[in-house]
């Protein structure tokens, strides 16, 4: 399937794309901060089910597997393809080639009822950080 | 800049009012030279006084501010060449020797850390002219990165204590966080901020709060609601609009340094009886990443972000209906601090 310029093969992996984004789960929602921008997301529960999969770096055959196994009737491979393809627009998540196995999430989002996966985006501050860029750690060369 | 201050401390008229204690596990000194300098800015940091970890006074991180006026010692110019500027209306911060130096410059103030060192050393134009929101934080924006320096983060909330626990009163400005507080405060409880504190996790891994400033402000129209505060307001120039508090003048056993975080509360003022509900802590992460703006102007780091999540995730959370008599919003939060804490 192809999501923008991007075609999605059954082996292509993602990775959560560090270290300008974080994340973590909190009473079972999926939390994400994109550190440069200022922006942050959550995730639906479903949306939180695929996102564990995909950062835990599996391939993408084996996460519509996985949701099959979970969910009948499964969601489509389209659905899952056009969640992905939001992510990526985000730059929460980059194409990897293997797994590297580094993101473990704090609790796993827990696998209800599936509803279509949902990015919910929080700009607040994108405002504020556009305004007055983070400041560089120590040691960075001069701006 | 710590020259002109050393060279301050020796040429104001009285002595230069030195405090050391403890902020955030490590030794923490408050110099202030000049005696209008240390009555306007000293009892919002006086509750940083205690016992020093290591009784080395100069060994710790620390706050050294002069007054010009008091000792006719000018601040020195800020040198061109910045690493890194931020600036908003009526201040600037600009990063020195590739980020090591961080200096605020404001009309009334000019601040510089240095973040490796966590030293902050600045000086302030005339003391006897510091309006209350001056008096009240006086160490503005760079007051996050001191935090920073010292293994803590500077959050937007107000922080209530009891007994060495205590819960973050999180949400929205206007919202109640400073009303509870004071609540609070009026009914016996530790104070430890209505606005600005800082989190992080001590020597054993826990989640504690700190406090940064020891000092409340509030509109005038609220004043009533603690008649026994009566007489320890001080009123500002207009067009500041907001009363000055300073706990310390009056009740400096009511204050605290740190207490370990049993609940996060988001409240809300209500025309009615007090209530306290569980929430998620989903609507605690919100309510912190959202109303800490301004402290996250330079910024939030990934070990930032794993701090908040793990308080949210792991801090039981509520919301917390602010009602009209304070005795019952006090009893309401040092239950609820009880009851957690247990």
């Amino acid at each position: 399937m192809s999501v923008g310029d991007l075609t999605i093969s059954n082996g292509q992996r993602f990775g959560l794309n560090e270290p300008a984004v974080v994340a973590d789960v909190v009473d079972g929602e999926t939390i994400i901060m994109n550190l440069e921008r200022g922006d942050y997301y959550s995730l639906n529960q479903s949306g939180g089910e695929l996102w564990a999969l995909l950062v835990a770096g599996l391939p993408r055959a084996d996460i519509l597997q996985a949701v099959a196994r979970r969910h009948d009737p499964a969601p489509s491979g389209q659905e899952i393809d056009g969640f992905i393809g939001k992510l990526l627009t985000h730059s929460l998540i980059v194409p990897v080639d293997r797994a590297n196995g580094s993101t473990v999430m704090s609790e796993p989002a827990t696998a209800g009822a599936w509803s279509i996966p949902e990015l919910s985006v929080y700009s607040d501050m994108k405002e504020l950080l556009a305004m007055d860029p983070p400041l560089p750690p120590m040691g960075s060369p001069r701006n | 800049m710590r020259r002109r201050f050393e060279e301050a401390a020796t040429l104001a008229p009285a002595a230069p009012a030195r405090q050391t204690g403890i902020l955030a596990g490590r030794d923490f000194s408050v110099t202030l030279a000049g005696s209008a300098l240390a009555a306007a800015v000293g009892p919002s940091l006086a509750h940083l006084a205690g016992k020093a970890l290591s009784g080395a006074p100069d060994s710790g991180a620390g706050v050294a501010l002069w007054d010009c006026a008091a000792a006719g010692i000018a601040p020195p110019d800020v040198p061109g060449g910045a690493d890194w500027i931020a600036a908003g209306e009526g201040w600037r911060v600009t990063s020195h020797g590739q980020g090591r130096y961080l200096c605020e410059e404001r009309p009334a103030s000019l601040l510089w850390l240095d973040r490796r060192e966590a030293q902050l050393v600045g000086c302030f134009t005339d003391a006897r002219n510091l309006g209350c929101a001056d008096r009240a934080r006086p160490l503005q924006r760079v007051m996050s990165e001191l935090c920073r320096s010292l293994g803590i983060q500077e959050i937007h909330a107000a922080l209530i204590g009891k007994q060495g626990r205590g819960v973050l009163l999180v949400g929205a400005g206007g919202r109640g966080k400073t009303t509870a507080s004071l609540d609070a405060l009026h009914g016996g409880l530790q104070f430890l901020g209505d606005d600005s504190v800082a989190i992080g996790e001590d020597g054993a891994n826990r989640l504690c709060g700190y406090s940064l400033y020891a000092s409340a402000r509030v509109r005038p129209q609220q004043l009533s609601r603690w008649p026994g505060f009566h007489g320890q307001w001080q009123f500002p120039a207009p067009p500041e609009e907001k009363a000055l508090l300073l706990p310390h003048t009056f009740a400096p056993q009511n204050l605290a340094c740190g207490v370990q975080i049993a609940a996060l509360a988001i409240p809300v003022v209500a025309r009615r009886g007090v209530r306290i509900e569980r929430t998620s802590g989903l609507a605690a992460f919100h309510a912190l990443v959202d109303e800490s703006r301004d402290n996250r102007r330079f910024g939030m780091t990934a070990a930032e972000f794993r701090c908040l999540s793990r308080l949210t995730r792991t801090i039981p959370c509520f919301h917390l209906e602010v009602g009209d008599d304070p005795a019952e919003v006090a009893a309401a939060i040092g239950g609820l601090i009880d009851r957690e804490a247990a």
